[in-house]
């Protein structure tokens, strides 16, 4: 089974282009495009951490992130550590524009994933989407071809 | 100097902005064909990566204005990162 490349680039693969709301899901669609609707579903898979500390005279807050830095002087937590998901999209569905002259077994490249897979993680438990992968259009769906060797903690660029 | 992986902004420890990294080949450190112990070059776009564990906050900068095509490596687990994974509470 072929998995998603981190390191193949998108050359040569069709881009497939995602809209995130109504007016450019129509939009694509008047233009020739089939946009298959997905549910933006967030998973407890990906989640950063958060604390809040305040300061005890004036009473600002800092925010922390990082559990190997943490000059607190003059400050008291009032939020402990706390996972959340971090990230918002403004629309609860989106959809993969789709070229009316795909065919079935066509390798493509998703720019912009609606579903979560992990992309990046944190040895301190943060988790990061993924935001790019190759596909395979079956006729109906296309395939996600996720590696969880995808799953990294460096970023380059 | 400061990471945030959601953003992909990086800054100084003294809140300078870096830049933001955008790779859109995917590559990979491992794959890179290595120039030295702390750069590599990018066989797609022939640009220089630089490995951002061990180098200051001055060299960083200084690296990034010269050549701001410059691409960068940042673990989330290197010693001289803070990361600040929470830009959207408004974490600097």
């Amino acid at each position: 089974m072929a998995f998603w490349d981190r390191n193949k680039n998108s050359q040569g693969l069709r881009v497939i282009k995602t809209a995130r709301d109504m007016g450019s899901i129509n939009k694509a669609a008047k233009s020739g495009l089939y946009p298959l609707i997905k549910e933006v579903k967030p998973s407890d898979k990906i989640r950063s951490k958060y604390s809040v500390a305040q300061h005890k005279l004036t009473g600002e807050i800092k925010i922390l992130g990082d559990y190997r830095w943490n000059d607190l002087e003059e400050y008291e937590v009032v939020i402990d550590w706390t996972f959340f998901y971090p990230y918002s999209f403004k629309s609860p569905f989106a959809a993969y524009l789709i070229p009316k002259d795909i065919k079935i077994g066509d390798r493509v490249f998703i720019e912009d994933l609606i579903e979560d897979y992990i992309g990046a993680s944190w040895n301190q438990g943060d988790t990061y989407r993924l935001e790019s992968c190759e596909a395979i259009w079956n006729g109906t769906d296309l395939e996600i071809q996720y590696d969880p060797k995808t799953n990294r903690s460096d970023f380059i660029g | 100097m400061k990471f945030n992986p959601l953003t992909k902004e990086i800054y100084t420890d003294k809140g300078e902005f870096v830049k933001t990294m955008n790779c859109p080949y995917k590559m990979s450190w491992d794959n890179l064909e290595t120039t030295n112990s702390t750069m590599c070059k990018c066989a797609n776009c022939d640009h220089l990566i630089v490995d951002t564990e061990g180098i200051t906050d001055d060299d960083l900068l200084k690296i990034v204005r010269q050549n701001p095509e410059t691409c960068l490596k940042i673990d989330l687990n290197q010693h001289n990162i803070k990361i600040v994974s929470n830009g959207i509470l408004g974490q600097k």
